[in-house]
């Protein structure tokens, strides 16, 4: 099976999960990495390569899915990025997070981040346009 | 112009610099000046990425940094500059940049350092280089992102 991590300024990772536990129910191969104020470099890099390994197992690859490109979650997140691997999407979503449990499990690691990504947009609604329409 | 904020920040560029800073001093150039980015392509190409296309950014080691901050391209801008420690800002000052004020907003290093607010850390080097910087008529404070409260670094060291 495949990982997941999911890397967020504050608590918003423990958030996803546990919102994702709400309509799922219980999840495995999914661990939040959640950055403080206070943390320095070394501790969140020992975080987030903890997560990885523990996620990562199965050695069927881990999507890294970060709230932000350019924040510090996104910037500690890339040097971990390894074709075929490790992945990095940022961005993070409900609809993101739902479409990992959902996905095909035999799926490539390639393919399922892109299936995340566009699952991701598709999120975003406004409904005010969708009734003008 | 010139430079409009100085900055200790080992996270460099991320969310506060990017989401505060930038829009509340009008930022459009940003230089980064650090040995091991300024080597390293795929570290800049990263960073470079993550910044809107209307703001510059460049790298300079801290030996090379101000003659970047004094060339054509860059007098005259807006511009943020940032340094990951306490070191590289000393260096750069006695090589001849010379900033006015310097803001500390990020300063972690090794586990240990003294708690001086929740995300500035300081260690017996970092003082003696802020000192230094001090003595030589740098105000230097501490703030976050703009909206805390600026903070006089010595008074925050000598309370804690």
């Amino acid at each position: 099976m495949k990982g997941l991590v999911i890397v967020t300024h504050a608590n918003l990772a423990d958030g996803f999960l546990q919102a994702a536990e709400m309509i799922l129910g219980s999840l495995k191969y999914a661990v939040a990495v959640c950055l403080e104020k206070a943390d320095s470099g070394e501790d969140m890099n020992r975080k987030l390569a903890e997560a990885i390994r523990t996620v990562g197992l199965d050695g069927e690859g881990v999507v890294v899915m970060t709230d932000m490109f350019g924040g510090t979650p996104s910037n500690i997140s890339l040097p971990f990025l390894v074709a075929g691997e490790v992945e990095v999407l940022t961005g993070v979503n409900l609809p993101m997070v739902l479409s990992f449990f959902n996905a095909q499990p035999d799926m490539s690691l390639k393919d399922l981040v892109n299936v995340l990504r566009k699952a991701a947009g598709e999120g975003i609604v406004l409904p005010s346009a969708l009734l003008a329409g | 112009m010139g430079i409009v904020l100085t900055r200790i920040d080992d996270r460099l560029i991320h969310g506060q610099i990017l989401e505060t800073w930038v829009p509340f001093l009008n930022v459009d150039c940003i230089v980064v000046a650090n040995d091991q980015i300024a080597e390293n392509l795929l570290r800049r190409k990263l960073i470079q990425a993550s910044v809107p296309k209307n703001i510059d950014v460049l790298f300079g080691s801290i030996g090379d940094i101000n003659q970047i901050v004094g060339s054509n391209g860059v007098k005259g801008r807006r511009v943020l500059l940032l340094f990951k420690n306490s070191l590289d800002a000393l260096k750069s000052f006695q090589s001849g940049l010379k900033f006015p004020e310097l803001n500390l907003g990020n300063l972690h290093g090794e586990p240990g350092g003294a708690r001086i607010s929740c995300s500035i850390f300081l260690h017996e080097n970092d003082i003696v280089n802020l000192t230094s910087l001090e003595k030589s008529g740098v105000k230097i404070s501490i703030q976050c992102v703009p909206t805390d409260r600026l903070k006089n670094w010595s008074e925050l060291l000598d309370s804690r």
